[in-house]
């Protein structure tokens, strides 16, 4: 059991000084997911990307909202790990 | 339940691509389909698991591919075929209402159309009145064609295997505002719970989405959303609403609103069609023919052309508070 952030995946190009969002959620706090598991969707400049979870465990916390502007590297969630 | 929560746009695109890997007759056909995913994000993924053979692009030339899709499944294949909006299906009309919709008729049974028409419907986002129009009633008027609205993605998925499998000819409805798209914000009840496996939802079985005493909304697509906007509102006033979604208009399921119209008393149809000649006048005929009509109104298009301006579009389409004034209006009306 560890926490581990899920962060937002580099896709910018060369600008990365313009606001992304995040689209979509398809998980709930307190779902179970795996590593791998696509579990949000972002856009940045009407691009969307997929948020892939780092590790196998439970989403226990969403920090960013949908709507809600991120960056590369933007701190939107954290899993506790199995 | 699964707990993963998906778009209407994956819940399509899912459905299909597991009816593909099923049944290698299935395949998909239109407009910027392929590699471009749809413009509406319904048929994403699918050319890269399948090609070009069974995802395929098609010109501009809607008579062509709607009729090939119909001469297709004559020959035992079950296409897929997708023309980006409704509001173009006139380029085409003469295969979707002569041949797609009649030839099963006028060969007495022995020609099978199993295709699956599908198309984006609804205004809502200043796309103007040539690609904002629902129209779903002028194709439910037409025998021959069965239609399906979904309303959320759980729906969608459900009955995209549905009309897959149903051999006769289904045309499927879904409305760009509820499909999760980034660009183009939808509702957060049109995104749900949706296991990853196969399932069904029948044609023509209504859905009661919200029990209520006082009075029945009868509604489908994104006005389930702005419908149960407006009873969350009524119910602050003391008025409990049943919502009913359509699902689909082709079969429709003429029981579960009369049913419910012998219980509340009181029919509201909103529906983000033209109102005159449609929908709505056909939900009242349904109820006053199995005498359950006491108290009837409407919230729908008042028979004008979909505004460009954005105040003006949003004056014709039904919302939250139109519906809920319109429900006000009754019960003040019976007393």
């Amino acid at each position: 059991m560890a926490k581990v952030v899920v962060k937002i995946p580099d896709v910018w190009g060369n600008n990365k000084d313009v606001d992304g969002t995040i689209i979509n959620w398809f998980y709930d706090e307190g779902a179970r997911v795996s590593q791998g598991t696509v579990i949000a969707e972002g856009m940045v400049e009407k691009v969307t990307f997929e948020v892939t979870a780092p590790v196998a465990g439970t989403l226990s916390k969403i920090l960013s909202k949908v709507d809600e502007p991120i960056r590369v590297g933007s701190r939107v969630a954290e899993i506790e790990s199995d | 339940m699964s707990e993963r929560k998906i778009t209407m746009s994956k819940a399509i695109a899912e459905a299909i691509d597991l009816e593909m890997a099923r049944d290698p007759k299935v395949f998909v056909m239109g407009e910027d389909v392929g590699i471009y995913g749809g413009i509406f994000s319904s048929t994403t993924g699918l050319f890269a698991k399948y090609g070009g053979d069974r995802v395929k692009d098609t010109p501009i030339s809607e008579t062509a591919f709607i009729g090939a899709a119909t001469g297709a499944a004559a020959e035992g294949m079950r296409p897929i075929v997708e023309l980006m909006f409704v509001d173009f299906f006139g380029v085409c009309m003469d295969q979707i209402y002569n041949h797609l919709a009649k030839n099963t008729y006028m060969s007495g049974g022995s020609v099978k159309l199993p295709v699956v028409l599908m198309t984006a419907y609804g205004g809502g986002y200043n796309d103007a009145a040539q690609h904002s129009q629902s129209l779903y009633s002028l194709f439910a008027h037409v025998p021959g064609l069965k239609v399906v609205v979904p309303s959320n993605a759980y729906d969608a998925k459900g009955l995209m295997h549905t009309a897959i499998r149903d051999d006769n000819p289904v045309m499927y409805f879904f409305h760009k505002g509820l499909m999760g798209l980034g660009w183009m914000s939808s509702p957060a009840t049109a995104s749900t719970p949706v296991p990853e496996g196969d399932y069904t939802v029948p044609l023509g079985q209504a859905k009661v989405v919200r029990e209520g005493q006082d009075l029945t909304i009868v509604t489908l697509g994104w006005m389930v959303h702005r419908s149960l906007e407006a009873a969350a509102e009524l119910e602050k006033a003391g008025i409990s609403a049943e919502i009913i979604d359509l699902r689909t208009l082709v079969p429709l399921d003429r029981e579960t609103v009369i049913k419910s119209a012998q219980k509340t008393g009181r029919v509201l149809v909103v529906d983000e069609d033209y109102q005159s000649f449609g929908l709505s006048g056909e939900i009242a005929a349904t109820v006053a023919e199995a005498g359950a009509l006491k108290s009837f109104r409407r919230v729908a298009v008042p028979d004008v052309p979909i505004p460009y301006s954005r105040p003006l579009e949003q004056y014709v389409l039904p919302n939250p508070q139109t519906i809920a004034q319109a429900a006000q209006g009754m019960l003040e009306m019976v007393g």
